[in-house]
């Protein structure tokens, strides 16, 4: 039941058959339906997702579909960039000299005591997450 | 008929952020759910995981089907995310 914290570049990896890490991020996916594990979204990856979606493909319609079919209530917990997460963010970010971004995603799991999954070289480099084939050979 | 009720401050966040998004009222979103209740209906929130991931990539794959050849959204994603660090 290991809950995760999942980062925009995994979802888009996903969302994306060109990308060369769709295919295990969609396995990542399946393995965390599969061990119904608690999957938390802080709010700023739905604009990430989006946006990187829209620029990719040119379609603003389709790319806000997509990121908003991630948050089905029961299998996603969306989780709101409010002001104690933001406060959560701003200490952790100041401790170890993060980018903003960076922050609410750390802030997030650790707030909900679950691993941030991403493919970010900045938070994989920082030991803060686990790259989703690690998380699937763990 | 005005009902007043209490909810976990938590949960009625979340759905006033959902419903933000989708640019709806809450009172549109509580009546929506309650008639889907009383007439027995499964609720747009019934999906399983795996019903979702499957929903989820299809849609995905027909979302970018006519996407023009270029990086991939990850690397749209990387470059936002480092526009602004020193090169």
């Amino acid at each position: 039941m290991n809950a995760v914290t999942v980062d925009a570049s995994v979802w888009v990896a996903a969302a994306d058959a060109s990308d060369p890490r769709c295919s295990v991020s969609r396995d990542f996916f399946a393995e965390v339906a599969h061990r119904e594990s608690r999957l938390f979204v802080p709010s700023i990856a739905l604009v990430e997702v989006g946006c990187a979606l829209a620029r990719r493909s040119g379609d603003t319609q389709g790319a806000r579909r997509l990121a908003q079919a991630m948050l089905v209530p029961n299998v996603v917990t969306y989780v709101a960039v409010d002001g104690p997460l933001v406060a959560h963010a701003f200490e952790l970010g100041t401790e170890g000299f993060l980018r903003g971004a960076d922050a609410l995603y750390m802030a997030t799991a650790a707030q909900t005591q679950s691993t941030l999954v991403s493919w970010d070289g900045e938070h994989l480099a920082r030991g803060a997450a686990v790259s989703p084939d690690a998380w699937l050979d763990a | 008929m005005k009902a007043t009720i209490n909810i976990p401050d938590e949960l009625y966040r979340r759905v006033k952020a959902k419903s933000a998004l989708e640019g709806r009222r809450v009172r549109e979103v509580t009546i929506e759910l309650y008639s889907h209740w009383l007439e027995g209906e499964p609720s747009s929130g019934g999906a399983t995981a795996d019903q979702w991931l499957a929903d989820w990539v299809r849609l995905a794959d027909e979302s970018l089907k006519d996407a023009p050849a270029g990086p991939p959204a990850r690397s749209l994603l990387d470059e936002a995310r480092r526009r602004t660090e020193p090169r």
